[in-house]
């Protein structure tokens, strides 16, 4: 066997250009899955046709399409930041898989501060969409701006304290740390909190990504694409398909590392500990996946103002009382 | 009822602690599992229902410019040109004749709604509902097809599907005769009865609902059915198959009642209508024509009743009846028709002109018996009943002022699976047909299957415009 | 080595802060202003990170730029900022020079005074854990905690009895 030693800056760079890699592809094969799921849900067949088997180079060829689109700047936009904008929105969500344990070995760096770092990354995006909408100098992208900041700030809140809720239970804020802490039955440990929490970041994390129901920044029947109005070929790919399909996939991963316990096994049974950690992290994240395009199909998009309502009145004091919750189980649980 | 629905909505109003909301979730979840049954539109087409408004098709050599259609249309997206054209007379000493020749005949599908009206109001048959659909253009103005595409459509209408056990046919009471096609074809059982005019047409086919009550069962049976065709001489009632008449008057006497709805069925047919000459002639035939409709249907339960009804020939339905006795001559009939013509009442113009076509039809008939006696059995293997298979016979055409000029245009009723061929056997052979011709399998097969039925209730001449193509010029 | 990376690391972070500090208070375009605030901030968090703080690096990500101005950028795109490039201007640079100038001077004045001749050493630094910062708040610090904490609570209700202001009149 050749032994291959490489420095520290070397393992990165390769890790890097692997998450490079992998997110493209994982947004393109989440897009796939978008479409088909979508389709056969609501009883139609989705693609078909590109690549021949099923359609399943319908999100490539969509990607190749735009790329050949021209890049319209509108003349009365602020240049520098509207061509600016999609980048802070993608780079931020390429950052968040920095720090997604996908084994117990398999992360591009463990932080001490992972499941922050997480929340702050992911909260940058938001700056983006605010640049986007403001600088297309159209009224359409600057309410669907404005709404996406609002849904932001309301629904920030619920995670981070949902995500605090965890780390008081793990002790830790490293994510390897949060996975090991965690034992059979995940989610419904402890009981009632445990998935009253996992709930609670399902609802904040659609509605950070602005997922249907929670799609009202980009609600294209009222605003056409919200802050993406006037965005046409990479820019828009990369500002609105991609970061959209990526996003939801970190965010899948994330919860699936914060209540699904990440890599271990579904059961602690001992022929299982066999499979390898990655293959549990695929398929749990597959599961967050087709559970988050589930709700999204499921359900009409709310109001703006049913929206609000939902994130003060009901999620936060909710998250509050959660994090009260866990605090007594900590204390007086067994 | 209304207590129960107010406790619904109670009910629904109530708050449901989210669970409507995973409900919705179970309904999607259930779909992304069940058999997917959309069709593929440009792969696979479905198999849109005969009833299909997809376009209008237009019979250009039914169309007699009478603009029905177009001020009736609600959107006025017909247009029409015309012109008034002279032809010369049909024979020696004749009147010089007018007829309208169709020029432009356009619909603009960028302004049509489909309601159906033009097709409905045209008293020719001239206009259909196709079922073809893909008619799109790059630019609305192209929207505008002119006759020639609007015939081409023509070639995709689809015979009228089959009515209802028992259902009511305004004015045209009984079945479809099977046998019959064989006589339709060959010595089509013209109105002879050029003398017959159109009134006793009418009368005929007004009387005829009663007589049918009676005795011809509604449900038509096979033998009813066989014995439709000949029996579908309107008023001539001389039949058709003129190299086997003989007159079966005893019989004809029977079946009188019958037959006489019959001669409603009869006026469905404008080839009928027009060798009137023939029906003089057929006279004789009854007795083989009978025997023929027996051979013909013999296992059929209902064949004792075959044995009644054939004598359609005989028919006689009510007046030809008493001039049927052999091979009238021309000049007999001549006579005979100026006879009754002035004994009728009518000015002397009018009947010698009726005389003089009854002789005519009278000559032709003759020669189209000594002609037509090979051809009898074979059946032209046109489409089925498909108004496309009717030849533009423009100087017979659309203008029909007189009887004897009446619309000829569905000569070869193709349609003709011969008599008592067995339904499927007529299903592969027109199934086979349309594949040669090239139409695409759901066409194919469709035609297919409207040909198998028609072969199976034994009629063989169902085209939408004979059934009511006489309407127009009776009336 | 390592050190030498760090030094140039830090320098590219000092300079990019300094060209977007000088941004903020110098372009004529107020959200061109926030966005070099974001800019700025980012480059205080690296320097957090440099000093092996990464809790209160990410603290600064998530706070102030995750949170303070996107609220700021929602609270000027929602009132008066002009949509677009045109620009938004008033004419008190002077008074906020002068007010600018003052801080800084007394801000550096008292750092000197008080960090002078202390080097910071990058190396074989541990690095500040997440726990320590939580026990230093929760047992020394933890009445400037509940003041701090007090004070918010106050500012939240003061914003919501402004901002509800015209209501009030109508009830009464
Ligand atoms: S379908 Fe109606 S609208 Fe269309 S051409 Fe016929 S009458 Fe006019
Ligand atoms: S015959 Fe029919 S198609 Fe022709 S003008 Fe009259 S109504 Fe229209």
């Amino acid at each position: 066997m050749i032994e291959i030693t490489l420095t520290d800056w070397q393992i990165l760079l390769v890790k890097l250009l692997i998450i490079l890699i992998v997110v493209p592809v994982g947004a393109l094969v989440g897009g796939y899955v978008l479409h088909k799921e979508m389709a056969h849900m609501q009883h139609r067949l989705g693609p078909m046709y590109a690549g021949g088997w099923h359609g399943w180079a319908q999100t490539l060829a969509d990607g190749i399409k735009f790329a050949y689109k021209e890049d319209i700047i509108p003349a009365s936009a602020d240049k520098r930041v509207f061509s600016l904008a999609p980048a802070v929105i993608f780079v931020p969500v390429l950052l968040l898989y920095l720090v997604i344990p996908i084994d117990q070995n398999l992360i591009v760096e463990d932080l001490d501060v992972g499941l922050f770092f997480l929340l702050a990354i992911g909260s940058v995006g938001s700056i983006g969409v605010l640049m986007a909408g403001w600088s297309s100098a159209n009224k359409y992208a600057l309410i669907g701006a404005l709404r996406s900041a609002g849904q932001l700030i309301a629904y920030e809140l619920p995670i981070v304290l949902s995500a605090a809720a965890i780390a008081m239970l793990a002790g830790t804020l490293s994510l390897v740390g949060i996975v090991e802490a965690q034992d059979w039955p995940y989610i419904v440990w402890p009981p009632g909190i445990g998935l009253a929490l996992f709930l609670l970041f399902l609802a904040g994390a659609m509605a950070e990504m602005a997922l249907p129901p929670f799609d009202m920044p980009v609600a294209e029947s009222e605003l056409i694409t919200g802050p993406f109005t006037e965005y046409t070929g990479m820019r828009f790919i990369f500002g609105f398909f991609f970061a959209e399909t990526a996003h939801m996939i970190a965010f899948a991963a994330i919860g699936t590392t914060l209540f699904l316990g990440g890599y271990k096994p579904i059961v602690p049974w001992e022929p299982l500990e066999v499979i390898p950690g990655v293959l549990w992290f695929f398929v749990k994240t597959s599961f967050m996946v087709f559970l988050l395009l589930w709700v999204r199909f499921s359900f009409p998009r709310l109001r703006e103002d049913q929206l609000q309502k939902f994130a003060w009145k009901a999620l936060i004091p909710l998250s509050l009382v959660l994090i009260l919750a866990t605090g007594a189980w900590i204390l007086y649980g067994p | 009822m209304a207590l129960d629905v107010d406790q619904r909505l109670e009910r629904a109003r109530r708050p449901g602690f989210g669970i409507g909301l995973l409900k919705g979730m179970r309904v999607l979840l259930k779909h992304l599992f069940k058999r997917n049954s959309v069709i593929q539109y440009p792969d696979v087409k479905q198999d849109l229902s005969p009833r299909t408004r997809g376009v209008i098709a237009l019979k250009e050599e039914n169309c007699t410019v009478c603009m029905l259609c177009a001020r009736e249309c609600p959107d006025w997206c017909i247009y029409i040109d015309s012109h008034k054209e002279t032809l010369p007379p049909k024979r020696e000493g004749g009147r010089p004749r007018k007829r309208n020749v169709l020029d432009r005949f356009a619909i603009d599908y960028a302004l049509c709604m489909y309601c159906g009206i033009c097709v409905e109001v045209c008293p020719y048959d001239a206009l259909f509902w196709s079922r073809e659909f893909e008619y799109a253009e790059y630019d609305i103005r192209q929207l505008t097809h002119e006759k020639e595409k609007l015939s081409d459509w023509m070639a995709t209408v689809l015979p009228p599907t089959e009515l209802e056990e028992g259902a009511d046919i305004p004015g045209q009471p009984s079945k479809a005769a099977p046998a019959a096609a064989a006589a339709t074809q060959t010595a089509t059982p013209t109105a002879a009865a050029t003398a017959a005019t159109p009134a006793s047409v009418t009368s005929s086919a007004t009387e005829a609902r009663p007589g049918q009550a009676q005795t011809a069962p509604r449900e038509g049976t096979a033998a009813t059915e066989a014995a439709r065709p000949a029996a579908s001489a309107p008023d001539a009632a001389t039949t058709p198959a003129p190299e086997t008449a003989k007159p079966a008057p005893g019989l004809a006497e029977e079946v009188k009642d019958q037959q006489m709805d019959s001669t409603a069925e009869a006026r469905a047919e404008p080839e009928v209508k027009r060798d009137a000459g023939g029906a003089v002639e057929a006279e004789g035939s009854q007795a083989e024509v009978e025997d023929k409709a027996e051979a013909e249907t013999p296992s059929t339960p209902e064949s004792t009743a075959v044995t009644q009804t054939p004598p359609p020939a005989a028919a006689a339905p009510s007046r030809p009846a008493p001039r049927i006795e052999d091979l009238e001559q021309p000049e007999d009939a001549y006579a005979r028709v100026l006879d009754e013509q002035s004994k009728a009442g009518s000015s002397p113009q009018v009947a010698e002109a009726r005389a003089k076509v009854a002789r005519v039809k009278a000559e032709r008939a003759m020669t189209q018996a000594r002609a037509a006696a090979p051809q009898e059995v074979a059946p032209t293997p046109e489409p089925s009943g498909a108004p496309g298979a009717a030849e533009p016979e423009p100087e017979q055409g659309p203008v029909a002022p007189t009887p004897e000029e009446k619309p000829d245009s569905s000569a070869p009723q193709a349609e003709a699976s011969s008599p008592g061929e067995d339904p499927e056997a007529v299903f592969e052979r027109v199934l086979e047909e349309e594949r040669a011709k090239g139409s695409s399998d759901a066409v194919a097969t469709a035609r297919a299957k409207a040909a198998r039925m028609r072969a199976g209730r034994g009629a063989g001449s169902a085209g939408p415009q004979e059934q009511e193509g006489t309407k127009g010029p009776n009336d | 080595m390592a050190d030498t990376y760090l030094q140039v690391i830090f320098w590219a972070f000092f300079a990019l802060m300094a060209i977007a500090g000088i941004r903020v208070v110098t372009t004529r375009n107020v959200i061109h202003a926030a966005l070099y605030l974001v800019a700025t901030l980012l480059g205080a968090a690296s320097m957090y990170v440099l000093l092996y703080a990464e809790f209160v690096a990410w603290v600064q990500v998530l706070v102030y730029v995750g949170a303070v101005v996107v609220l700021m950028l929602f609270g000027l795109m929602l009132t008066r900022a002009p949509i677009g490039s045109a620009n938004f201007d008033n004419n008190q640079r002077l008074v906020g020079a002068v007010c600018a100038g003052l801080l800084f001077a007394v801000t550096s004045f008292i750092m000197v005074g008080a960090f002078e001749g202390q080097e910071i050493d990058f190396t074989g630094t541990e690095g500040t854990k997440v726990q320590s910062i939580g026990e230093a708040i929760f047992s020394i610090y933890v009445l400037p905690f509940e003041i701090v904490s007090v004070l918010l609570l106050a500012a939240l209700v003061g914003a919501v009895v402004i901002s509800r202001r015209d209501e009030g009149r109508v009830d009464s």
